[in-house]
């Protein structure tokens, strides 16, 4: 037996500590601990009592207790004992220690030994309620700042860097802290404090530092972070830390990540830093945890508002469709597939029945279809069915038994397996649209009797026809006359182009060929353009070509479009030949007068010149003199004849005797012109008549002396010489008269209508004999000049008047 | 028969047809003319040339228009163009023309009488 409690307390330890664990486990907080963390520092503890209790009096009491009830204090603090806790441990253990003492010595310690135990106990007793009660204040006021700093925000990112910077600031060796949350296997740095983690890296669950306090869920603490096998990660070895100690963070077994703290300057971190650390990470984590709570509400809000949003709106659509549905104008009726019973129809669908919906929903589809309609319903059922939508008019009942002509659409609507469950039917009423078509056909048989009518009479023209439509001169019509004209057969409403195309030769006069844009009718459809008469040469079939004169103009609407143009064709070929032959032949005539005119009369001058000159000399004998006087008169005649000659050739050939206009006096012309017939008839009377009026005009005086000559040199020549011959003027206003007057034989009847014609004579040979006769021109060029200065001439021949010739002169050229 | 004119003065007489050319040469000589004869334009500028040499003149010019080689229209544009000769007047005879055209002072119409003739050229000459 033990003879001091020092050795008691020393040899009996297990037996103390077993009797004191039995007690203290009755406190709510021992419960959980294991026995080692339960002891912890006490039966350290007991030894430096029993040391102590030994060294009396040498020992000090209050300075040989060391570090154990600091530390105690410390340990009791994290585990969550609270201070009346901490002190009843203490007391727990004395009594223990006491009356176990009491029971197993029989005998009452020394009282020395007494007062150590109990000051030494009193001592540890003090020291851990002082630590604990220091280091409580720390880590509440630590923790408040950390809730402090929680507050502000609500997520994770925001508020971790607070919550490390208030880390910093409370433990003073720290000079790295960092939180790293867990991503399924992978921890990330979620956020850090001084240097040597990067924000984002990644470290998975079981290895490396981070790696092992996940995984085993315990607290790791390294002194030389840079040498440290326990230390895998790159940038943690490198970043120049020595003690490194790391806490997981663990909420109802989850893992949500772990902290890490570090020094640069110590290997060492206090207890009570470490145990500062737990519970702020502890706090942390409850933080974090609430925060990722708040993230996972908000975001489960938002998608429930979300889906709400949808559902309200999936609901307006539907409601917007059940609008549609009631409001439509087009028929709609949903029917069951395999009954053809109305399911649902909307208020069109029945109004056009004559019902209202209820009375429909249920009935057949069949009720709405016309008995002699029904039979064809079969077959547009199985056609929605098999193409999945079908288009078909049929005729429908109202309920009043009348009918309407309906257009239908239905579509079939399947479910999963393919299988059609019902069908919707659109109905259109389409009474208005049959009596359009009605209608439109009998508009179009109309424009086609038009059509024919028109063709018909297109037939009938003695041109040939085209009419072509705006833009494009597609060719809508043709007539017969123009495959007779051009040999070719058409093909009537082919483009123009394809025409002009299968003809190139098409040619201007001048042997150009046309561009089919060019031609007069592409010309009219295209710009509109009025075209008369172009003469264009067109090759026949036959190879002949042909010369045709091509009109055409625009047809245009009522507001002045274009629509179409027409164009008529001529086939001149025949009559452009004739003009040509005229051509030739007038050329020829010209020629002809110009040697007539000059060629002639140069010799018939010279003949002239030479005979008159002969007669003159004196020493021709009375027998040549008559040779010579017969040459004069016959070369005189021979002057006439070429005269008239020349003046008929010049009215035929050059569009009438050239007339020049000059102001006179046809007084004047009318007493020169009896003057000179005076001298050739000397024997003869000749009066000239001037009823009173002006006698100026515009007139060309040769030719009316001409007239006045060959007028009076007829009187002349057919008046029996003993009457004589009148010439009588009067002013008509505008015109002046000439009347030429003989009495004698009248001129028969028969030849009054032909006196004018050329190349006519007198039936008698008249008084001057056939010396005078020329070529029976005179009267024709009379009535030449006369016509020629817009005059005219008549005759009058009787057997009592005589034979006057009337010829009315206007005094100023037509308008 | 005598037939009298005043001023007498030289005539040259352009006429293609030699008859034509001769008889009213013979007319004009016998009426106491002085009388020079070419056959075309070309012909009467040379007859112009060969007088000028001699410090001639004529005093009147009958003109034919319508001759080969050069016609009277182009003798005239010659005549007109030339200074010296400018003033020489001109009769045209013709029987395609019913005026006389620009550049002569008269016309006689083919076929033509010796009195009109005679008459025609005296007026020029007595005022030349």
């Amino acid at each position: 037996m033990p003879t001091t409690l020092a050795d008691f307390l020393l040899q009996q330890q297990d037996a103390l500590m077993e009797a004191w664990e039995a007690e203290v486990r009755a406190m709510p907080a021992a419960q959980a601990l294991s026995r080692l963390a339960l002891r912890d520092g006490l039966p350290r503890l007991l030894e430096v009592v029993a040391t102590l209790m030994r060294e009396r009096p040498r020992g000090r009491v209050v300075s040989g207790m060391g570090p154990i009830p600091d530390l105690h204090a410390l340990e009791r603090l994290g585990e969550g004992f609270n201070l009346r806790q901490v002190v009843t441990e203490y007391r727990l253990l004395r009594g223990c220690v006491l009356r176990l003492w009491t029971s197993r010595a029989q005998a009452a310690p020394s009282p020395e030994e007494e007062r150590v135990f109990h000051e030494a106990l009193d001592e540890a007793m003090a020291t851990s309620v002082s630590r604990y009660t220091r280091a409580r204040e720390r880590t509440l006021q630590a923790l408040d700042r950390i809730s402090t700093a929680a507050l502000g925000s609500e997520d994770v990112a925001g508020f971790l860097p607070r919550l490390l910077l208030v880390l910093r600031e409370t433990v003073a060796a720290v000079d790295v802290a960092a939180v790293l949350l867990r991503d399924g296997d992978m921890l990330r740095v979620e956020s850090v404090v001084g240097e040597g983690l990067e924000p984002g890296a990644r470290v998975p669950v079981g290895e490396g530092f981070t790696g092992t306090i996940a995984a085993s869920r315990q607290p790791l603490l390294v002194h030389e972070a840079g040498t440290d096998a326990h230390v895998a990660e790159r940038t943690l070895r490198e970043a120049g830390l020595r003690a490194l100690y790391g806490v997981p963070l663990v909420l109802d077994s989850e893992l949500l990540g772990v902290a890490l703290m570090g020094s640069r300057a110590s290997s060492e971190l206090s207890e009570e830093d470490l145990l500062l650390f737990r519970a702020m990470a502890a706090r942390a984590t409850a933080l974090l945890s609430q925060a990722q709570a708040h993230a996972r509400e908000r975001q489960a809000r938002a998608e429930a508002e979300a889906s709400l949003a949808r559902l309200r709106e999936s609901e307006a659509g539907l409601r917007r469709w059940e609008e549609v549905f009631t409001r439509l104008g087009v028929g709609v009726a949903v029917m069951s597939a395999d009954d053809n019973v109305l399911l649902d129809v909307n208020p069109a669908f029945a109004r056009m029945h004559g019902y209202t919906p209820e009375e429909l929903k249920g009935r057949p589809l069949e009720d709405t279809f016309a008995p002699e309609a029904r039979g064809a319903l079969p077959r547009h059922v199985a056609a929605a069915h098999s193409k999945l939508s079908h288009e078909y008019e049929s005729l429908h009942l109202r309920k009043d038994g009348s009918r309407f002509p309906a257009f239908s659409h239905e579509t079939a609507f399947r479910d999963a397996s393919g299988r059609v469950v019902q069908r919707v039917a659109t109905v259109l009423d389409i009474t208005q649209r049959r009596a359009v078509e009605v209608d439109r056909q009998r508009l179009l048989a109309a424009i086609e009797a038009e059509r024919a009518r028109l063709a018909s009479v297109l037939d009938q023209m003695p041109a040939g026809v085209f009419i072509a439509e705006a833009p494009g001169g597609r060719l809508l019509m043709t007539n017969r006359q123009v495959e007779e004209i051009t040999g070719q057969p058409f093909q009537a409403s082919s483009p123009l182009e394809d025409y002009t195309r299968s003809s190139p030769e098409v040619l201007h006069p001048d042997g150009r060929p046309y561009a089919p844009e060019e031609r007069p009718l592409m010309r009219s459809v295209l710009h509109g353009e009025v075209v008369r008469g172009e003469e264009l040469l067109l090759p026949r079939a036959d190879g002949q070509r042909l010369t045709v004169l091509v009109s055409s103009a625009p047809i245009r609407d009522r507001d002045g479009a274009i629509v179409a143009a027409v164009a008529t064709m001529v086939d001149v070929t025949e009559r452009r030949r004739a003009q040509e032959a005229a051509l030739q032949a007038a050329l020829f005539g010209e020629r002809l007068i110009a040697i007539v005119s000059h060629d002639l009369r140069n010799p018939l001058n010279a003949i002239q010149l030479s005979a008159t000159q002969l007669l003159h000399s004196e020493v021709l004998a009375e027998r040549e003199r008559r040779l010579v006087t017969r040459l004069a008169r016959s070369a005189d005649r021979m002057r006439r004849m070429i005269s008239e000659l020349l003046d008929f050739t010049r009215g035929r050939l050059g569009g009438g005797i050239p007339i020049q206009r000059v102001a006179g006096d046809v007084r004047a012309v009318v007493r020169q012109g009896v003057e000179e017939l005076e001298a050739a008839w000397p024997e003869r009377s000749l009066r000239v008549q001037v009823g009173p009026g002006r006698y100026e005009g515009q007139w060309d005086a040769d030719r009316l002396l001409q007239v006045v000559s060959n007028l009076g040199g007829n009187a002349l020549q057919y008046g029996p010489p003993e009457l004589p011959v009148t010439f009588r003027l009067s002013d008509a206003g505008d015109a002046v008269v000439l009347e030429v007057h003989n009495g004698g034989e009248p001129i028969p009847p028969e030849m009054l209508p032909r006196l004018f014609d050329p190349f006519r004579r007198g039936t008698s040979a008249g008084h001057a004999g056939g010396a005078g006769a020329g070529l029976g021109l005179g009267l024709y060029i009379v009535e030449q000049v006369v016509k020629g200065h817009g005059g005219r001439i008549e005759a009058q021949s009787a057997a009592e008047a005589g034979t006057t010739f009337r010829v009315t002169l206007p005094r100023a050229p037509p308008d | 028969m005598e037939i009298s004119v005043p001023g007498v003065g030289s005539v040259l007489v352009v006429e293609d047809d030699a008859d034509l050319r001769a008889a009213v040469a013979d007319i004009l000589e016998d009426a106491g003319f002085e009388v020079h004869v070419a056959e075309n334009g070309q012909d009467a500028l040379h007859v112009f040339g060969e007088l000028g040499h001699q410090g001639e003149r004529p005093g009147l010019v009958l003109l034919d228009l319508m001759m080969p080689v050069m016609d009277g229209f182009a003798f005239m544009a010659h005549v007109r163009a030339d200074p010296g000769l400018s003033q020489v007047p001109i009769v045209v005879f013709s029987a395609s023309v019913r005026e006389p055209p620009e550049g002569a002072r008269a016309m006689l119409r083919k076929p033509f009488e010796i009195p009109l003739l005679l008459d025609t050229v005296a007026g020029f000459c007595a005022q030349g």
